[in-house]
């Protein structure tokens, strides 16, 4: 059984006693071990109390946290409400769990995968600019293919072919709206540019995780009056979803070593993104590769270059060639690139 | 050192002045003179009529250059003047113009020799307001010239925006 660490900030001297008690009580209902440490990486945060606010915007991107108030705050992805009951306990601390094992992190100390979800390969998704020397071998990927079906895609057709609008939620997280009319998805703002930075929960899940649950058009725009929020392509929401889903896993139907090619650039300014989606878009523009070649010639590693391929396969940008070309281009010098990583470095501060 | 400089061009109206304000961390020095040409006043009041430029100190103490050429077409004499020896291009096609893709065409063709050797990125705005021609369309124009070039829609207002244009440039300097 996976073994969670959890902390709480902020919280008065009652509540924090009771979060203890309340902990080891629920402890037997919960999918996985979970237990009190000062240096947890998981943290129950007051949201009501100036303190806990402060430690939010400066922990949120390093962190998970959980808002613990009365109502749930916009920016967070995990919530408690308060005061702390068994059931929205039981229930929060479960979704995470799911959620971290689809999601490797610091926070749990050791993972099994559980009987409700698919197995998943231990390869590292989320880093951004990946400095060290890449992941070329491919006998680090998951053998198992990556079935968008099985992921909120599934779910998301689904309700564009009966022309449903629905809500997708897991737990107490922020919930997904596809509105039918418009053909767009309503959820908390994406950071597009910055996707680890991204609740990225309900994009990591199988499909039996996420309740979904059929409402009136007209509940998508009372949610957005109520809970604020934006509305984002279908493609934008299908894209971060195979990106955050696929997990090093390529997609079914497809050869590992059949050369690719992109017809050409994913639209970066509507589709959620890393720094390294721009590098592999700029070289798979131009070149056709195996996806071993892509991450060897780009310094990406060979999960993530899988994920970015995946997500161009559903946006149709995809073409399969008989044989690889590589443009004959010369070697950028080393002063070349450090001259690139310095403006990069300098545009992004 | 040789001077770092990357290039701003494009279209009249199409915001390379405020794309270079976006992201220059000096105000920009402009040669914007009021419009008097009829057709240049029915878009703007004031229009480039040498260059823009702004700067960005990078970590080692060396200035990033961004210029930017003016877009009236009596004033091309300029374009490959500031264009020698820059890093690359940033063309900027404003999408609510009469003719955006004849516009594209016009700075490919007097650019061809200067992206063969170095590489370019092609920033479309005002898409909000204007979403035809749509990017496939620029796309199948480009790919019929067998020219494979980022196409992004850019809000010039918009320092993301503006850094994702460069972030794309550099990634095909580097790896395209």
């Amino acid at each position: 059984m996976a073994h969670f660490k959890i902390t709480t900030k902020a919280l008065n001297k009652n509540d924090d006693v009771l979060f203890k008690s309340m902990l080891q009580i629920v402890n037997a209902q919960l999918t996985a071990e979970w237990s009190f440490h000062d240096d947890a990486e998981i943290i129950l945060v007051d949201m009501e109390e100036r303190e806990g606010q402060q430690f939010w915007q400066q922990q949120q991107a390093q962190r998970v946290l959980i808002a613990y108030a009365r109502e749930k705050p916009a920016e967070a992805t995990w919530f408690l409400p308060r005061p702390i009951r068994v059931k929205p306990l039981i229930q929060t601390l479960n979704a995470l769990a799911a959620a971290q094992q689809f999601l490797p992190t610091a926070a749990a100390s050791s993972t099994t995968t559980p009987a409700t979800t698919p197995s998943i390969s231990s390869i590292p998704s989320t880093p951004a600019i990946k400095t060290a020397s890449p992941v070329v071998s491919t006998a680090s990927l998951s053998q198992d293919a990556f079935d968008p079906e099985q992921s909120l895609i599934g779910l998301l057709k689904q309700a564009v072919a009966k022309q449903q609008a629905m809500c997708f939620q897991i737990a107490a997280a922020t919930p997904l709206f596809f509105s039918a009319k418009r053909q767009q998805c309503l959820t908390a703002q994406l950071q597009l540019n910055t996707l680890a930075a991204t609740p990225t929960h309900l994009y990591n899940v199988s499909q039996e995780q996420i309740q979904c649950e059929p409402i009136a058009e007209t509940a998508v725009i009372k949610a957005i009056a109520e809970q604020g929020g934006q509305f984002y392509p279908l493609a934008a929401i299908i894209w971060l979803t195979a990106l955050s889903a696929s997990k090093g896993r390529l997609i079914v139907g497809h050869l590992l070593q059949q050369p690719v090619k992109l017809k050409h650039w994913p639209n970066l300014a509507v589709l959620p993104h890393q720094p390294h989606h721009i590098r592999l878009a700029a070289f798979m523009t131009r070149n056709s590769a195996t996806l071993a070649t892509v991450a060897e010639k780009t310094q990406v590693s060979i999960a993530q270059v899988v994920d970015f391929f995946n997500a161009c396969q559903l946006e149709q940008l995809v073409e399969h060639t008989e044989q690889a070309a590589l443009l004959n281009k010369n070697n950028v010098s080393d002063a070349k690139r450090s001259l690139f990583r310095g403006i990069l470095k300098r545009l992004l501060q | 050192m040789s001077e770092i400089k990357i290039v701003f061009t494009g279209s009249m109206g199409a915001g390379k002045t405020t794309a270079i304000a976006a992201i220059s961390e000096i105000p920009v020095i402009s040669t914007d003179v009021r419009a008097t040409d009829a057709d240049v006043l029915q878009r703007k009041e004031t229009t480039t009529v040498a260059m823009d430029y702004g700067e960005l100190t990078l970590e080692d103490g060396q200035k990033l250059r961004l210029y930017g050429t003016p877009g009236q077409q009596r004033f091309e004499y300029m374009w490959k003047i500031l264009a020698r020896g820059a890093l690359g291009l940033v063309i900027l096609i404003d999408n609510s113009g009469s003719d955006p893709i004849g516009e594209l065409v016009r700075y490919i063709d007097n650019f061809r020799e200067f992206i063969n050797e170095t590489s370019a990125v092609i920033g479309i705005s005002h898409m909000d307001t204007n979403p035809e021609p749509d990017l496939q369309s620029y796309y199948s124009y480009l790919q019929e010239r067998g020219i494979e070039l980022p196409v992004l829609p850019v809000d010039a207002r918009s320092s993301d925006s503006v850094v994702m244009l460069i972030q794309a440039l550099l990634a095909m300097l580097e790896f395209g």
